[in-house]
């Protein structure tokens, strides 16, 4: 049933949806051409073409992050109207439990997000790595002194990265659908300033939790140099493991946290007036 | 019970409150089996609060409220079909999508039944659900609903529209696709619409005050008049 229920949400905005897909695979596919271009008229030492198409990955990055802002957008209301419009008055007048529901709904929302963040990411890294400005835009990025240690464990780091970037936006798209299932049990003048309130003020907690459990985890590999704390090059790479990992813990919790709020919000209080 | 039959609808000292405003006030009912009942009355009288109670989408207030003999619960919505007063169809692209919905989830889904009724609206499964006009989708909406062999049917206004034919074609519909042993509850605000369907009737008033009921037709050969003008009387 769960797969039905999955079949059905995914369908439900899928013209909209593939039609972001189509562009942001249009623009991946312009930014590797216009990357792999773009460093072979390098090596030619044609500096100028090299330059020109350089420009398509940027572009192709600006356009993907467009397509993932206009993707959020359309998620979020897909989920208004599917669970708590009139629409939601046949969803849940379904023999199939409101968990159910709000789970098939959750989980293809999250399809669609990872896919496109997926997307997102591979953009951006191909801007990123074919750019004549690879070096220092990298550097910048991850911190010089890091570097070499992702470059030596790419087999652990870049899977951590990927889960990273996929739990990180899922769990955002989740705080969100909790502030809109809040939302709902709102009066209507009401709802928007609660939503982006809830939303917000998640976020911010959970930020300042990640960051307080990070910090006291790796307070020990500190060592105090000059009157001042210092982390030495040694401790580098179990200091970014422990961050990335409580991060993903962190986000975990919240994407299992906020489904379950939901749940207990939708079972126990929703109802259509 | 009637003659060993569980009712369809029963409520018990059924009560309603959206803040100050009481939908439903100390509400009494009962609905048997294998007919066809009009509950009607003005718009804001608690019609559809009863009908959303009995289809598990709003909460009971207090009181008691049994459908097919059990209290409403996401299970029991595979014996009961539940249409509200206003368009609730996703955006699935095409109907055949839709119908699909309604097979995967429905298992008393007749697809034989919509697919008779799909000619008579203009329409096949392969055209968009987002160019239908609100007149065809609420009509396709009843017809989906129709097509369920249910136990029970919660309709709320199905014929709140009165051009084309449209309450010939609602009547039509629910006569000759509701199962004999089903019940089904049609809510009104417009009896004329409605009333040569109706075995029996009720005529509330705001709060869910019960002002009269019994049977339709001994209601009109008795006086003489028609629902409609009952309504007018009595209102």
């Amino acid at each position: 049933m769960l797969f039905k229920l999955i079949f059905h949400d995914m369908l439900a905005d899928s013209r909209r949806r593939f039609i972001l897909l189509a562009i942001s695979l249009v623009s991946a596919v312009a930014s590797i051409g216009a990357g792999i271009g773009s460093v072979a008229a390098r090596a030619d030492g044609n500096e100028q073409l090299s330059l020109s198409l350089e420009l398509i990955p940027y572009l192709a990055t600006l356009i993907s992050g467009v397509v993932l802002i206009i993707l959020y957008i359309s998620i979020y209301k897909g989920f208004h109207r599917a669970l708590y419009s009139t629409e939601g008055q046949l969803a849940f007048t379904r023999p199939v439990s409101r968990g159910a529901v709000l789970l098939s709904k959750t989980i293809a929302d999250s399809i669609w997000i990872s896919v496109f963040s997926l997307l997102n990411l591979g953009i951006s890294t191909v801007m990123i790595t074919t750019s004549s400005a690879s070096g220092t835009l990298i550097k910048e990025l991850v911190g010089e002194s890091l570097l070499p240690v992702i470059a030596e464990n790419t087999a652990l780091y870049l899977p951590l990265l990927l889960a990273y970037g996929i739990i990180s936006s899922v769990s955002g798209l989740l705080i969100a659908e909790l502030a809109i299932t809040f939302g709902a049990l709102i009066p209507r003048n009401h709802k928007l300033i609660c939503g982006i309130g809830i939303f917000f003020g998640a976020r911010s907690v959970l930020s300042v939790l990640a960051d307080t459990v990070s910090t006291v985890l790796t307070l020990p590999l500190y060592e105090l140099r000059d009157g001042g704390m210092a982390l030495p090059e040694s401790a580098l790479p179990t200091h970014s493991l422990t961050v990335i990992v409580v991060s993903l813990i962190v986000d975990t919790g919240v994407i299992v946290g906020a489904y379950l709020i939901s749940r207990l919000i939708v079972n126990k209080k929703l109802s259509f007036r | 019970m009637e003659n060993g039959k569980t009712p369809a609808l029963v409520c018990r000292q059924v009560t309603k409150q959206y803040g100050e405003a009481v939908a439903l006030n100390d509400f009494n009912f009962t609905v048997h089996e294998g007919r066809i009942v009009g509950l009607l009355g003005p718009f804001g009288c608690g019609k559809s609060t009863l009908l959303k109670m009995a289809a598990g989408i709003e909460r009971l207030g207090s009181g008691e409220l049994l459908v097919l003999g059990e209290t409403p619960s996401h299970a029991l919505m595979s014996s009961v079909a539940y249409m509200p007063d206003r368009p609730n169809i996703p955006d699935f692209g095409s109907v055949g999508h839709l119908i699909r919905y309604y097979k995967d989830f429905f298992p008393d889904f007749r697809p034989s039944v919509i697919e008779s009724i799909l000619p008579e609206l203009g329409i096949t499964a392969k055209d968009k659900i987002r160019f239908l006009s609100p007149t065809v989708l609420r009509k396709l909406q009843l017809s989906l609903t129709m097509s369920r062999a249910a136990k029970l049917y919660l309709l709320d206004e199905p014929p709140a529209f009165t051009m084309d034919g449209s309450a010939e074609f609602v009547s039509r519909v629910i006569m000759a696709n509701c199962p004999e042993s089903s019940t089904v509850i049609v809510a009104s605000s417009q009896v004329a619409d409605v009333e040569y369907m109706l075995d029996d009737f009720f005529f509330i008033t705001y709060g869910g005050r019960i002002l009269l009921s019994g049977s339709a037709r001994v209601a009109r050969e008795g006086s003489g008049r028609s629902l409609a003008e009952l309504a007018r009387e009595v209102y």
